[in-house]
């Protein structure tokens, strides 16, 4: 119970602290109209020369899958492992280390707390013009609703444990941002960006579907036809990748502890 | 020319510093070769699985990238300083470059380099070699990509500076100078099929995300000289606007006493 305590309340903090600076707020929801308007448009323009359908997918199942995916990106736990990097350099890790207090579970409230607000708000008024213009997709509440959820809250934890590994790299090699730039495109790609899931080449939809970078956005995928028969597949697969990821992670986690140097003053 | 002078000194005293850390100086560039090779994919495939959109080819992707990281990989890795301009005004850190009988724009902007950057501009050189066999472009083409290729740098600087100079006015505009710039860079890296009618009209002479690569990939396989004259027109009034904006805006300064040497 303590421990749920501490979690919102340092959620909370950043949350609030997020809500004070409206700048970010507005150019989250600026950036999240314009991305969705011109792919909305290109889009609206493939499946009208395509005669209403790609790959056996409708528009609206489509965007629906991209809107999801953008969503996601408003909550954006990927800056995690730069929030790792800065607290390394700058030595305020030996700080937290020092406290009776988890380093790396501070870091996760911390990257939830910054971003949960935009993406509520933008996904709640997101939600509601996706309906009116385009209306509900076509799937099973029930099934879609209970998977959503689950399969939004796991591919999330996989992305904290993913680029906490890369932020406890940190303590390991000088410069983490190359490695954050390919397995963020791997994740990129992978969750269906710019391009959707139903239009992957054969190779890309196996990748998609066993890699944990294509893991960290299952929940894009609830919006497809085809999700009722595998969805116990992929959240099954997504328990794997959190316990292969956390192991990892505890264990670099231990050993960065070694490595931070304690410089004093 | 002098100032010219003193910018090389700057770029090759910047490029020797970073090369120092030779691991991570080539970790970044070919990480950042890596990164690029993801874009390229997911509009490569887009490309074959949709076919021709609004005239635009698969293979047209290869040009899209190849003219804009390439020029990317120019402005950022030779004038990175002038992307941070909102970190050294919040910190104070502006005030040596104004205290200095140098060109002011000049030395901030070979303030700093971007090691991954020189990763754009090798991966924009290769992309634009697949794109010119694909297309087998003569030598007209050729010489016209080159000049598409400085334009579209000019006017990603121009427009970078514009963004850059807004946080002069505001208290930390470290957000939103790079909220908007990074709007600005997104949609050049979408696939140019993508923009017709009032969205174009946009991005091309509000936000000129289209004229770093989209329009001139255009310009480079129909050869036409109006679109051509287009471009140079708008590099020039942007680059004008830019330059002008930032020295009226740097009138709005207010120095916070940071005592420091060098830049």
């Amino acid at each position: 119970m303590k421990k749920v305590r501490f979690a919102s309340t340092v959620i909370k903090l950043f949350m609030k602290n997020q809500i004070q600076d409206k700048t970010n707020i507005i150019l989250d929801i600026f950036n999240m109209f314009s991305r969705c308007f011109i792919v909305f448009l290109l889009y609206a323009y493939i499946f009208e020369i395509s005669g209403g359908m790609v790959n056996g997918v409708d528009y609206k199942t489509t965007m629906w899958s991209m809107f999801i995916y953008f969503c996601i990106m408003i909550l954006n736990l990927r800056r995690l492992d730069r929030l790792i990097m800065a607290d390394v350099k700058s030595g305020n890790v030996e700080m937290f280390m020092n406290k009776p207090i988890n380093y790396l579970k501070i870091s996760f409230y911390k990257v939830i707390g910054q971003g949960i607000f935009s993406f509520i708000f933008i996904s709640l008024i997101g939600s509601i013009l996706m309906i009116l213009i385009l209306g509900i997709p076509n799937v099973n509440l029930i099934v879609f609703t209970f998977t959503f959820i689950l399969t939004f809250i796991f591919g999330q934890i996989i992305a904290l444990f993913l680029y906490g590994i890369i932020g406890i790299m940190a303590f390991f090699i000088e410069d983490i941002s190359p490695i954050h730039w390919i397995v963020d495109k791997f994740v990129m790609v992978l969750g269906g960006s710019y391009l959707p899931i139903s239009m992957f080449p054969p190779i890309m939809k196996v990748i998609a579907y066993v890699s944990p970078f294509g893991a960290v956005n299952f929940a894009t995928s609830t919006v497809y036809e085809s999700w009722n028969d595998e969805w116990i597949y992929r959240v099954l697969l997504q328990l794997v990748w959190i316990v292969i990821l956390g192991g990892i992670l505890y264990i670099l986690y231990n050993k960065s502890k070694k490595k931070a140097m304690i410089n004093g003053g | 020319m002098k100032n010219i002078r003193l910018a090389i000194l700057n770029i090759k005293k910047n490029i020797k510093n970073e090369k120092e850390l030779k691991s991570s100086f080539l970790i970044s560039i070919i990480g950042m070769c890596l990164n690029n090779i993801s874009f390229l994919i997911l509009w490569y495939y887009f490309g074959k699985t949709i076919g021709k959109i609004n005239g635009w080819e698969p293979y047209d992707i290869f040009g899209l990238y190849g003219i804009s990281t390439t020029s990317y990989g120019i402005v950022m890795g030779f004038f990175a300083g002038m992307f941070k301009i909102p970190d050294y005004i919040s910190s104070g850190n502006f005030d040596k470059y104004l205290l200095t009988p140098k060109n002011i724009l000049l030395k901030v902007s070979t303030s700093k380099i971007q090691v991954s950057a020189f990763g754009d501009l090798i991966f924009g050189i290769v992309c634009f070699i697949i794109f010119a066999i694909c297309n087998k472009l003569s030598i007209a083409q050729y010489l016209i990509s080159i000049l598409l290729i400085i334009c579209s740098g000019i006017i990603l600087y121009s427009f970078g500076l514009v963004c850059m100079s807004i946080s002069f006015y505001l208290m930390d505009g470290y957000n939103i100078s790079n909220g908007l710039y990074g709007m600005f860079i997104g949609k050049s890296t979408y696939h140019g099929g993508a923009f017709t009618g009032v969205l174009r009209i946009i991005f091309i002479f509000v936000m000129p995300s289209l004229l770093l690569g989209a329009v001139p990939v255009e310009i480079v396989k129909t050869l036409s000289v109006n679109s051509f004259i287009m471009i140079v027109g708008l590099t020039i009034v942007w680059l004008i606007v830019s330059v002008v904006f930032f020295y009226k805006s740097l009138r709005k300064y207010e120095s916070n006493n940071l005592f420091g040497f060098g830049g």
